[in-house]
């Protein structure tokens, strides 16, 4: 049963080459996120396919239906955040505000999802 | 690819034992509150490291899979979203595992092990989620911090796991 | 070890759950990229019909093209010294008399026959020679410049009066793929399909509820300036200076050439026109984006009516924006070049 093991080095050179390339990588994806510009209009989904689109420019606060009962969407100074939610573990309430393209709050328990989205949508070729 | 057909040697004994501790570590972490969803130590891999390094990739693999499945069958999340993320997750970390086994002890330590591992693990749940959960491109700025908790747990995981191999040099051969 | 039948079972399950309701094929052909999406088909039916397009495509590069040996590239030959040439092809044919009468609806401003021109000024190569012509080879070849209407088509039988006259349907061959396309995918009953030629778009159908979305490319940044739908059938093309050009002392010649001048036209960065579903529409969306780009300022509005063209955009050198009311009715900004929009009513 017993069998041998080689016993090495906590820190091994190819270790911190390794953890350094990692941690650069990290650091370049965080980079990445903080440059991406700031989206214009939230766009709600529902677990029914519903879409709802709103600017973020308004100050509302939406109820929006799930499984679980209501979910309340509040849009406030080019921001938006889930502030109540049925759900459980109210992931969606801590993930807070958001308000840069693509950046996306999901409730999977009530199937919301709201979304950060460009001014203009996506498109599906390129004329040029 | 049944618990039965597992027939009890030694060697099972111990992927008992070690899935049982890894299971109880998975429960500890499922009951403990953590601040963003998705982002988790990941305690339970210290146990499947370990399993690696003392024993051989058979056992590793099986500890880890008997983790999955229970956990999911004790926290009733078998065959959920959650249960297949963790499945992914522990595939993943193993399927690398498998691959880099053999750099080990070859100028990488069980840091890079650990934490190419947890990186991994959080790949192949990010891909799930993606294609399957959140099938949304928004997920990807949640990749960043993700990859963090993986690259920070990943570290303490691997610091864990050479303390715990090095408590009983003695009864080991020690180079 | 069953590891590896697990992984295997695992990625499969993966790939499974990325089926996708649009699929999308490429190939690169007329030195371009060819991008055919095509909306809600058995894949297998949609793979087949897109290859059928792509072989079509290879087949008409092979006798349209300017300068490699092609059907073209020999009359042109023919041409040089004088001969009559045969051809036998009634698609060819049928080709070239589009092609007459498409460059005198538009006064020559679209014109073919100045193969020998764009020769001169180097763009009959893959990357443009970078050098300019002498004045002197550009006013001698004015003196003489050959049209559509010199070239002579009897039965079957082609030549020209004038010698310097070369065939270039670089300015059709993309418009001309759209409309071969679109017969293809109708052939074969595909209803939902967008096809991406070197950026000449047509749409057929549309995906589901929505309607296929295109991006205008933006003249000197890397990015759409603006985005718009295509309803089943409309067709989109531009010409843009940003396409193939040279650049010597900071100054861009582009490949596209005012036959007038027998320079490269520059008061223009980008020319865009649409077209709702009629007969030729899509080679319409090819051709009719060049007298738009090359023409003078003072006469691109006056074009734009004679030829019916409604949806139009031009984005003039200094970043001023001319739009069609249509148009900018359609069109949805992202990044506009100039604040400053000529709206034509």
């Amino acid at each position: 049963m017993k069998k041998s093991y080689k016993f090495t080095k906590l820190v091994n050179i190819g270790d911190i080459v390794f953890i350094s390339i990692c941690f650069g990588i990290i650091l370049f994806s965080f980079f990445q996120m903080i440059n991406l510009p700031r989206g214009e209009y939230i766009k709600i989904e529902d677990g029914t396919h519903n879409e709802f689109v709103f600017s973020l420019e308004s100050n509302v606060e939406k109820k929006i239906g799930g499984p679980l009962g209501d979910t309340i969407i509040v849009i406030q100074n080019n921001k938006a955040r889930i502030q109540s939610s049925p759900c459980n573990k109210k992931y969606c309430i801590h993930q807070g505000w958001i308000n840069k393209i693509n950046e996306t709050i999901v409730c999977i328990p009530n199937k919301i999802s709201l979304s950060i989205i460009g001014k203009t949508p996506s498109y599906d070729s390129i004329n040029y | 690819m049944t618990l039965s057909t597992i027939k009890p040697t030694k060697q099972d004994h111990q992927v008992a034992k070690l899935a049982a501790l890894a299971t109880v570590l998975s429960l500890i972490e499922f009951f403990l509150p953590s601040p963003i969803p998705g982002v988790k130590p990941g305690i339970a891999n210290i146990i499947t490291l370990y399993a690696l390094i003392k024993f051989n990739f058979h056992v590793a693999f099986w500890v880890s899979i008997i983790r999955v499945l229970v956990t999911s069958i004790l926290v009733g999340s078998f065959l959920n979203p959650t249960f297949f993320l963790s499945l992914t997750g522990a595939l993943f970390s193993l399927g690398i595992l498998f691959l880099t086994k053999n750099l080990y002890g070859k100028c990488f330590g069980l840091l890079s092990l650990s934490l190419v591992a947890s990186i991994f693990h959080i790949i192949g749940q990010f891909i799930i989620v993606r294609i399957w959960i959140i099938p949304h491109d928004g997920i990807y700025n949640l990749l960043p911090l993700f990859l963090l908790s993986a690259f920070l747990f990943g570290l303490v995981n691997g610091i864990i796991v050479y303390r715990v191999l090095q408590q009983k040099p003695s009864k080991y051969n020690v180079k | 070890m069953n590891l590896a039948k697990f992984l295997i079972l695992i990625v499969l399950f993966l790939t499974g759950c990325t089926q996708n309701t649009t699929q999308q094929y490429k190939d690169y052909i007329f030195g371009t990229i060819i991008d055919i999406k095509i909306y809600d088909e058995n894949p297998k039916k949609s793979e087949k019909v897109a290859n059928l397009i792509f072989n079509d495509f290879h087949r008409l590069h092979d006798y349209l093209h300017p300068w490699k040996p092609s059907e073209i590239s020999n009359i042109n030959d023919a041409i040089k010294i004088n001969r009559w040439y045969q051809i036998d092809d009634p698609e060819l044919i049928e080709i070239l008399i589009d092609n007459k009468e498409l460059s005198k609806k538009t006064d020559n401003w679209f014109n073919p026959a100045i193969g020998g021109l764009i020769k001169l000024w180097g763009f009959h190569a893959d990357l443009p020679e970078n050098k300019l012509p002498s004045t002197s080879k550009i006013l001698d070849y004015l003196t003489n410049l050959p049209t559509m209407e010199d070239l002579i088509i009897e039965n079957k039988m082609l030549r020209s009066n004038n010698k310097m006259l070369q065939i270039d349907l670089g300015g059709y061959a993309k418009g001309y793929a759209l409309s071969r396309a679109k017969k293809i995918l109708l052939d074969n009953n595909i209803k939902n399909a967008l096809i991406n030629i070197g950026g000449n778009i047509l749409a057929v159908g549309q995906p589901g509820e929505r309607f296929w979305r295109v991006g205008i490319q933006h003249p000197r940044k890397p990015r759409a300036m603006a985005t718009i739908n295509l309803l089943p059938g409309w067709s989109i093309g531009t010409s843009g200076d940003y396409q193939r050009y040279f650049t010597i002392n900071k100054k861009r010649y582009s490949h596209l050439i005012n036959p007038n001048t027998g320079f490269p036209a520059d008061n223009t960065q980008s020319a865009t026109v649409l077209f709702a579903p009629s007969e030729n529409s899509e080679i319409k969306s090819d051709v009719y984006s060049k007298p738009l780009f090359i023409a003078p300022k003072k006469f691109k509005v006056e074009l734009a009516e004679r030829l019916a063209i409604k949806n139009f955009l031009i984005i003039f050198d200094d970043g001023q924006i001319l739009i069609s009311k249509e148009m900018n009715e359609a069109i949805e900004w992202i990044d506009i070049p100039n604040e400053e929009v000529l709206q034509i009513h």
